[in-house]
């Protein structure tokens, strides 16, 4: 079965691929190519060239929401090494890893059952704090798995990120709770 | 998203909730997580010295299906042997509870919970004292 064309977004934004990234040239570019296609400059030009610009246009959207965020940004490094990741099936045997995203789990749960909301705010401070520092360590894993190209230990790094930024969704969810209950 | 009833039953009245002693030398624990939910599952067994299991309890942190999952496979091996246990499959699960595809994985990670489990009963009990 022949693979679709994998396009590089990295090369589309003209950069190197990495897992590091200037957001703000990434920004730059982003407006520059989106002025150059957008459907008024080529409304002139007919039917056909205005099909092929909103294509391009829509390309630039996907490929600057990807190169903008850690986990699709990974995903996409590892996707142009041919290695694409299953959410179904695959999971990390990291045991310990997943002993401190349940233990974060908890003290999410009691956070959200805390009736001080004092306490329960300086707590979810303290959580957002941890799950960014547990951030910054799988997305430097990553950085160096990926340089040194071990796409195994890539991977693996990039499923904790998953997991991490999951956490992360569940925490600003149940901050929000608390603000709209008091 | 709609849950079907028995999900529902299991999210909202979960059974055997909780911890056992992770150092228990008859107690297994298996911890498993799915990257698509952001789920984490722990499930643990307190096995007899007959090796059937007398006690099971687990904590997950997930979507209604995964939760649903690790509760009913609870109810299930209690009273089991390890052996029959282990040959429970995520499809019993998913027929049980009419999981649509798009959550089967749920079920998957249930079952993964379990055999995991029983690993680390095995793993204790051989390589333990």
């Amino acid at each position: 079965m022949p693979a679709r064309e994998q396009q590089n977004y990295f090369q589309l934004f003209g950069l190197a691929p990495g897992f590091a990234i200037d957001r703000d040239a990434v920004e730059r570019k982003y407006r520059k190519l989106q002025a150059l296609l957008h459907p008024d400059r080529h409304a002139a030009s007919g039917g056909q060239q205005q099909r092929i610009a909103m294509r391009q246009s829509a390309l630039v959207n996907e490929a600057y929401g990807v190169l903008m965020d850690d986990c699709a940004r990974a995903g996409h490094l590892l996707q142009l090494q041919g290695i694409e990741l299953n959410d179904e099936t695959d999971t990390t045997a990291d045991a310990g890893f997943l002993a401190e995203q349940m233990e974060l789990r908890e003290r999410l749960q009691e956070l959200g059952e805390c009736a001080d909301p004092r306490e329960a705010g300086a707590e979810a401070a303290q959580l957002s704090r941890q799950a960014a520092a547990s951030a910054a360590q799988v997305c430097d894993g990553f950085s160096r798995a990926w340089q040194g190209g071990d796409w195994q230990a890539a991977r693996e790094y990039l499923l904790k990120m998953k997991f991490i930024g999951k956490l992360n969704a569940a925490i600003s969810d149940t901050v929000a709770g608390l603000r709209t209950e008091n | 998203m709609s849950y079907g009833k028995k999900v529902l039953d299991h999210y909202e009245n979960p059974r055997n909730v909780g911890s056992l002693d992770k150092d228990d030398p008859n107690v297994g624990t298996g911890m498993v997580g799915a990257p698509a939910c952001g789920d984490v599952m722990k499930l643990q067994i307190k096995v007899n010295d007959d090796g059937v299991i007398e006690d099971a309890r687990f904590k997950t942190y997930g979507c209604g299906s995964a939760i649903a999952s690790s509760s009913l496979l609870t109810e299930w091996v209690r009273g089991k042997t390890l052996d029959e246990a282990s040959k429970i499959k995520n499809v019993e699960i998913v027929e049980e509870l009419s999981l649509p595809p798009v959550k089967i994985h749920c079920s998957v990670l249930a079952e993964d919970a379990i055999k995991a489990a029983i690993k680390d009963y095995h793993d204790k009990q051989s390589g333990g004292e």
